[in-house]
This record gives structure tokens, C-alpha cells and sequence, in this order.
């Protein structure tokens, strides 16, 4: 018996629909919230976590309601695997008016004559938002926290209350192997899922969902 | 009175080979005409990784009043085939999308030969 990728409860929709809570999510709910918190930071805004927390998905989700909202996002994304693109740099920065907003992931990533470049741009701009991985260079707009607690509540919601059980202690394993990295102990848990159902005898795959 | 969509479809099992039609009604219920009423059949994937969609056909009906029933008619492409393994699953889904924008549910199909799911890794039948 193999479990289809479309009934594994820990396939990429539902983690991304999980809600918000404690600082993290995974996926988009949080953002219209948060879009009024924007505004009132004079449309400056950081989101600060650990790698795999959700701080992405949120800036693209908050970058989707921008957009239905009439601005203009110019978004850049700096890989941390890779050189920065100076032209897609000079792309983001040549020429903002007050209808663009800046959305840069990874801002930690420039180095400082960069992020000034970022700044006189800024000026302007109709608005900053960034994602990093340490406060600092933004206001505060959201600060992203994870725990082998939380990880084990986000199972809890994806799976039958016996299987979240017995997870625990997997749950505890993997945030630690992964330092904190959620997403990729939702992965983990996504293949020990379909390996679990494999080694059954029965005929179904039938999971809680 | 609140807004509504609905999609029914003909073939009660809504499983498909490619090349077959698949036809049906949609209704949908306003205070006010939308200014738009569009019926999208498309493939989506699910599973481990990043998601991915394609809209195969779509269907805007013209002049939508408040409150209408209408008949709709495609025919299933020839691709993607409705497939699933461990890692992801290809499905195929008919939605119907209006401005202004209501949440609507998808009516789920199947297509593929034999009006079949194909299943990645299960041994071949016969």
C-alpha cells in the first residue's frame, strides 16, 4: 500500500493552512492583521525568525494583499546559497515612487553600502518590508518564534490525536536536528508519514484529514 | 441574503478519459448582477513540495444576472493525466470564479485513461 501524496496530512497546503500562533505561521491568515501594523509603522516593517518559520510566506502573502490594495511591489529575494545579483539590486532601487513598496527577503544578507543603497530608495518609496534572520535595520514587524512545543501543536492539528501522540518525542528529535526549522521538520514528518503507511498491512490509506 | 456558487456535473462518478465531454450546470446567487461569472476547469498538485496549477479551459458566461442556472460543456484534455505517488499528486478540479468574489467550492474530477486515477508505484493490473 502506498499513501498518495494528495492524503498525506503533512502535504504542503495544509501546512501552509495552519494558523497563526505564538509569533509563527506558515501560512497566509496572519497577513491582513499584520497589513494594519504595517501602516502604522509608516509602511517600515521587519520580519525577524529562524530559518524555515514562515517569515516568506507571510512577506509574500502581505506583498499579494499590497498589491490588491493598489501598490506596487518590487520584491527581491537573496538566496542565502547565493552571490547577490547586484543588477536585480539595482532593479529593486532604480527609480522608486511613492506607489512602490520594497520587499526584500533576507535583508541580513546586504552589506552596508548596499543596504544604504536600499535606504536612499527607501526615501522615495511608498514603503519597506524585509524578512531577516535578526532584528535590527526595520521596525518590528512581527518576530517569528519556534519551539518543540509549538512544532508538536502544529502536528496536533494535522493529525489524529493517537498519532500526535506518538510523535512526540519524534517532534522533540527533529526541531532539535533541524534547529528550529519547522518546514523542514513538516517534511520529515511528511516522509515518515508515507513510510509508516507503507509498512502496513491493511489495504488503505486512509489518514486523518 | 447571502452570495452563493454551485457546480454540478452530469457525470455522477466525475471521472473522465481524456477526450470525453464533461458537462453540467453552475448556478449562483447575488444581491446585485456580478460583473463577472467565469467557470475554470484546471490541474493542480499537491504533496511534499511547492504547488503548482495550470488552467486547462475556461468558460465566462456573458451577462450574468443576479440569480442564473447555467449549462456548461468541456472536454477533458489529454493532459496531465489525474496521477498520484508518495511525493505528489496531480488532480484535476472544476472552479467557478466571479467578481465580486465569492468562496466557492471546487468540484473535484478525475481524468485520465480509463477514467482513472493512474497510481505511481502500484503494480500494474493483470
Amino acid at each position: 500500500m502506498i499513501v498518495l501524496a494528495r492524503l498525506n496530512p503533512f502535504r504542503s497546503e495544509r501546512i501552509e493552512a495552519l494558523p497563526f500562533r505564538d509569533g509563527v505561521r506558515l501560512g497566509d491568515a496572519a497577513a491582513e492583521p499584520l497589513l494594519a501594523r504595517f501602516e502604522a509603522l509608516g509602511r517600515r516593517g521587519l520580519l525577524v525568525g529562524p530559518h524555515g518559520s514562515g517569515k516568506t510566506t507571510l512577506r509574500e502573502a502581505l506583498e499579494r494583499l499590497l498589491v490588491a490594495r493598489g501598490w506596487r511591489v518590487r520584491s527581491l529575494v537573496l538566496a542565502a546559497d547565493r552571490a547577490i545579483d547586484r543588477s536585480a539590486l539595482v532593479a529593486l532601487t532604480a527609480d522608486a515612487s511613492p506607489r512602490d513598496v520594497l520587499s526584500i527577503d533576507g535583508i541580513d544578507r546586504l552589506g552596508w553600502w548596499s543596504w544604504r543603497r536600499v535606504l536612499r530608495a527607501a526615501d522615495s518609496a511608498g514603503g519597506v518590508l524585509a524578512t531577516s534572520h535578526a532584528p535590527g535595520r526595520l521596525p518590528l514587524l512581527l518576530e517569528h518564534r519556534t519551539s518543540p512545543g509549538l512544532l508538536r501543536e502544529l502536528v496536533a492539528e494535522l493529525v489524529d490525536a493517537e498519532t500526535a501522540e506518538r510523535s512526540s518525542e519524534r517532534c522533540e528529535a527533529l526541531f532539535a536536528r533541524h534547529r528550529g526549522d519547522l518546514r523542514a521538520c513538516l517534511r520529515v514528518l511528511y516522509d515518515d508519514h508515507a513510510i509508516a503507511e507503507r509498512s502496513r498491512p491493511d489495504e488503505t490509506s486512509a489518514v486523518a484529514d | 441574503m447571502s452570495d452563493t456558487h454551485g457546480i454540478s456535473t452530469d457525470h455522477q462518478a466525475n471521472a473522465y478519459a481524456p477526450g470525453d465531454e464533461i458537462t453540467g450546470t453552475v448556478s449562483w446567487s447575488f444581491e446585485q448582477p456580478p460583473r463577472r461569472v467565469e467557470l475554470r476547469l484546471f490541474w493542480y498538485t499537491s504533496g511534499k513540495g511547492t504547488r503548482d496549477v495550470g488552467i486547462a479551459a475556461r468558460l465566462q458566461f456573458d451577462e450574468p444576472g443576479a440569480v442564473e442556472t447555467r449549462r456548461y460543456r468541456f472536454v477533458a484534455p489529454n493532459q496531465p493525466h489525474s496521477c498520484s505517488g508518495t511525493l505528489v499528486s496531480i488532480s484535476w478540479a472544476l472552479e467557478l470564479v466571479s467578481d465580486p468574489a465569492v468562496v466557492a467550492p471546487r468540484s473535484e474530477l478525475v481524468i485520465g485513461p480509463g477514467q482513472r486515477e493512474i497510481v505511481l508505484g502500484e503494480p500494474a493490473a493483470g
